[in-house]
């Protein structure tokens, strides 16, 4: 039989044989389907495989026989009680091949009570041994046990959080072991809703996204902004599909349960703000073939509409048809203990980046100590007020465009008036209008219409406008700092607003702690002319406002871009702190249009020629070397400069454990991930200690 | 085993990082960057056993996680099977050779076979109470499923009657035979196995 296939006669040398395994499992490291594991696993690095030449013992001799695999402790909840299963009169192969149903190790007992013990006995050596939760196999051969594997057992954020904390309170480990035990990004799921997996696992699988926004939603379909907020406001749980969003979206997206669109990535303005706001969002869904106009949805041949229900997560990028029930968060003591335990260790600040006073405030509750980045651009798409911002883009002189700007004149000062109750005595990064005014404006004919007739003003008139600030690049166009100046005057009402919410909140004795940050600077005489300008209101205000005592207002800019990484020393002379604004300076650093990155990234992840999307982990070898330049250069002239990060990689675990090495004075990060970024940051204090001994 | 069944059992082979959790990087063995624990220039084959245990579980570059684990739980006196590993530095020598075998390999395996034999009392292809080995894969991280096992190696014509009257179990015997070829068909020679499993029926 063996010699008709083989063509030769089966090896009767047994050292033969040896031979020709040892060198099957060398050829096995590199099969298709091992090379391609390594490729999506990321495993890089190897050498390749060692070969285990090892006596057998049978768990098939019969009913005194067995074999199975275990966790030391519950792999899912962190439970310290032995969780595993077994098979009689079985091979270790016949449990894999999922023949026959295996037993849980409760019953052990009924079968082999001297077994049983043992392997009570060996949990409680290997984790004495090893001070880590083991996943073990083993077999029993009639009567008599052999261990045949054990490794650090997988686990949950969960059971990571809780196993180090137990192992903690057992003394098995130190503080700084547990503190590396848990992987910090891994804390989402304490903090977020999660599918349950039993119900998961019976929804039909539509199409795959990029996972944007952890957390886990189901609702009904809308396709436009306006119809979720509508809905949404009738009761319904409805999941917004949009081939992609745009700050008009914002309210809408508020609104929904959940936020699901075909293009875009990580940074993308969806990602960004649902990650802001700890909304469940998956992007860049590319087979999601949507229709704004009927409200439909084409998808893995299926046409959904209004009514049909989706569930997404936020997790995975999974897109699946039908209601999924979902688990809600529970924050436990030992959550609190391992947060405690991180602010001991780290010596690098946590920052957020929150637009609103809810955010401000669940940040605090994160444990954040200030923001690193307020948007203020965002306070200019509710309700009356876009209409405002509409009517300044529109003015053709600057005596109208300073009518418009005192109507938002309140509001913005009533947003950081919010803000500063609910930060009280830590410090409030303010960023100034950062984004293309072509942003706050209709694209479509309808639309344009509408705002024409609301503005008393001819339709043509809004098309003229629009297309007049139509750009070839708006990333690398009008925007950021050059809005202020060539419109000085946005500049100043921003600048007043924040001034007047400061002595309102320091009279009535809550400690408002603004800084200003002017983006997209390039260069040092763009931040000192600013700075002038951004001086000269703030004395006016003060004056106005008949307020004497010192008004600390810092001013400092965002680094972004590379020419500033280069002139740090020359910026550092004008500016009292740095904000390294990642996103933006790691398109340009790369020339990647981080919009646009979906087209050629996966292409670039599949080839390796890069080994992860700079946009979602810091690319240190290049984007990190003008940080570190930044940094060094900035502190050479000003020794006391803060420097922070406020890009979305604030809160990338990795990210945060370069910038504690770049001696940064705090990462800002989205609200829910201040926790992960606290963690991390112990872990690099950590690390870096004892790297330093070595 | 339940394909439905949320067990533990059922999870291992996909006993990998979760969906969406940042992939697992492995930087270059300790071993070659910053001298971790040095093992001996040219040395291929590390032992466990009572004889004498050569590895631990620092040496996972070296010998894998399993082989390192395998060593560690030696020395600390748990109930292990006694067996040897062959490094990874081997498998590399493999591909650096136009796959061929790295001269001396297999004398160093001959060797630690002796020491096995000699520890268990039981000789390599003896029709009396032969010794059997399974000869498994395992890289410095967990790669489930993805390489090759063998079981059951050592059989052959003459010695599966050796153990046949060893365990007075001919069924157990032939069967273990059986499976070692069908393996060994698959795994060796690439033959699928569906066509044992006809002849065998």
């Amino acid at each position: 039989m063996y010699q008709k296939h083989v063509g030769e006669v089966f090896p009767q040398n047994p050292f033969k044989q040896l031979e020709l395994a040892i060198e099957a499992v060398f050829k096995s490291w590199n099969s298709d389907k091992a090379v391609s594991y390594r490729r999506i696993e990321g495993i890089r690095g190897l050498n390749g495989t060692a070969v285990n030449v090892q006596s057998m013992v049978y768990g098939n001799m019969g009913d005194d026989s067995g074999t199975g695999v275990a966790f030391t402790r519950n792999n899912a909840t962190g439970e310290n009680a032995f969780y595993g299963e077994f098979l009689v009169n079985a091979q270790g192969e016949d449990v894999v091949a999922g023949i026959r149903t295996p037993r849980h190790v409760d019953e052990m007992p009924k079968w082999n009570k001297d077994v049983y013990g043992q392997l009570l006995k060996i949990k409680g050596r290997l984790e004495k041994h090893y001070k880590d939760m083991q996943d073990i196999e083993f077999t029993i051969e009639r009567g008599k046990l052999y261990m045949l594997q054990t490794r650090t057992g997988k686990r949950s954020g969960i059971a990571s959080v809780r196993i180090a904390c137990d192992m903690l309170r057992e003394k098995l480990i130190d503080e700084k072991t547990a503190m590396l035990r848990i992987p910090a990004g891994d804390l989402t799921q304490l903090l977020l809703p999660s599918f349950d997996p039993a119900s998961k696992k019976k929804a039909t699988a539509l199409t795959r996204g990029i996972p944007a926004s952890p957390g886990a939603a189901t609702g009904k379909l809308a396709f436009t902004a306006h119809e979720a907020v509508e809905r949404a406001r009738a009761g319904e749980k409805v999941l917004l599909v949009r081939s992609e969003t745009s700050p008009e979206d914002v309210e809408g997206m508020h609104s929904a349960v959940g936020i699901l669109t075909s293009t875009g990535g990580r940074t993308s303005h969806a990602a960004v703000v649902a990650c802001g706001w700890g909304k469940c969002c998956v992007v860049g869904a590319g087979e999601l073939n949507i229709d704004e106009k009927k409200g439909t949805l084409k998808v893995a041949g299926q046409t959904l509409g209004r009514d049909s229900v989706v569930s997404i997560d936020g997790s995975t990028g999974e897109v699946m048809l039908g209601a999924i029930s979902s688990i809600e968060p529970k924050l436990s003591g030992d959550f609190t203990l391992v947060m405690k335990l991180a602010d001991k260790y780290r010596t690098l600040g946590v920052r957020t980046n929150a637009d609103t006073p809810e955010d401000a405030q669940r940040a605090r509750e994160f444990g954040a100590e200030g923001i690193g980045l307020t948007r203020t651009e965002h306070m200019f798409f509710e309700g009356d007020r876009i209409k405002a911002m509409r009517e300044m883009i529109l003015a053709e002189n600057r005596a109208d465009r300073e009518k418009a700007l005192a109507k938002l004149l309140p509001y913005q000062r009533d947003d950081f008036v919010g803000i500063f109750k609910a930060m009280k005595g830590l410090p409030v990064t303010i960023r100034l209008l950062d984004p293309p005014l072509h942003e706050f404006l209709p694209q479509d004919d309808a639309t344009q219409t509408e705002m024409a007739q609301m503005l008393k003003i001819s339709a043509e008139k809004v098309r003229r406008r629009v297309a007049q600030l139509h750009e070839m690049n708006p990333m690398l166009g009008h925007r950021g700092c050059r809005l202020a100046v060539t419109y000085p005057e946005i500049l100043v009402m921003q600048v007043r607003a924040i001034v007047e919410a400061t002595i309102e909140c320091l009279r009535s004795n809550i400690k408002a702690m603004p800084e200003i940050m002017v983006p997209l600077i390039g260069t040092k005489r763009e931040l000192a002319a600013l700075r002038a300008e951004i001086e000269a209101t703030i004395a006016e205000v003060k004056a106005e406002q008949d307020y004497k005592p010192r008004l600390d207002i810092k001013i400092g800019t965002m680094i972004e871009i590379p020419r500033a990484a280069l002139t740090a020393d020359e910026i550092a002379e004008v500016a009292e702190f740095f904000s390294f604004g990642t996103n933006d300076l790691t398109q340009m650093t790369f020339g990647y249009s981080r919009d646009d990155i979906n087209t050629f990234l996966p292409d670039y992840l599949k080839r390796e020629l890069l080994d992860h999307d700079p946009f979602q982990s810091l690319d240190q070898d290049g984007v990190g070397q003008l940080v570190k330049m930044g940094v060094d250069k900035g502190r050479s002239r000003k020794p006391e400069l803060k420097v922070g990060i406020c890009g979305e990689h604030g809160g990338d675990p990795k990210s945060v454990h370069f910038c504690h090495r770049a001696g940064l004075d705090y990462v800002s990060c989205s609200p829910f991930r201040v926790p992960i970024a606290r963690l991390a940051a112990a872990q690099a204090a950590i690390m870096g200690e004892q790297a330093a001994k070595k | 085993m339940s394909s439905k069944g949320s067990s533990a059992v059922a999870k291992r082979p996909a006993n990998k990082s979760r969906a969406g959790s940042p992939a697992q990087i492995v930087e270059a063995p300790a071993s070659k960057k910053n001298g971790g624990p040095k093992p001996k220039p040219g040395k291929m084959v590390y032992y466990f056993g009572v004889s004498r245990t050569e590895g631990n579980s620092s040496m996972k570059p070296l010998l894998g996680g399993k082989g390192a684990n395998l060593a560690e739980m030696t020395s600390i006196d748990l109930p292990v099977p006694p067996g040897f590993t062959i490094t990874t530095d081997a498998c590399a020598a493999y591909y650096k050779n136009g796959q061929q075998l790295p001269y001396g390999l297999m004398n160093e395996v001959n060797k630690n076979i002796a020491v096995l034999e000699a520890e268990l009392d039981k000789k390599f292809g003896s029709n009396d109470n032969p010794l059997l080995v399974s000869v498994r894969s395992g890289a410095a991280v967990s790669m489930p499923g993805m390489m090759n096992t063998i079981l059951n190696l050592g059989l052959t014509d003459a010695s599966v009657a050796g153990l046949a009257a060893a365990t007075s179990n001919a069924r157990f015997a032939y069967d273990a035979y059986r499976r070692l070829i069908n393996m060994f068909g698959d795994v060796v020679m690439g033959v699928d196995h569906s066509h044992f499993e006809e002849a065998f029926n």
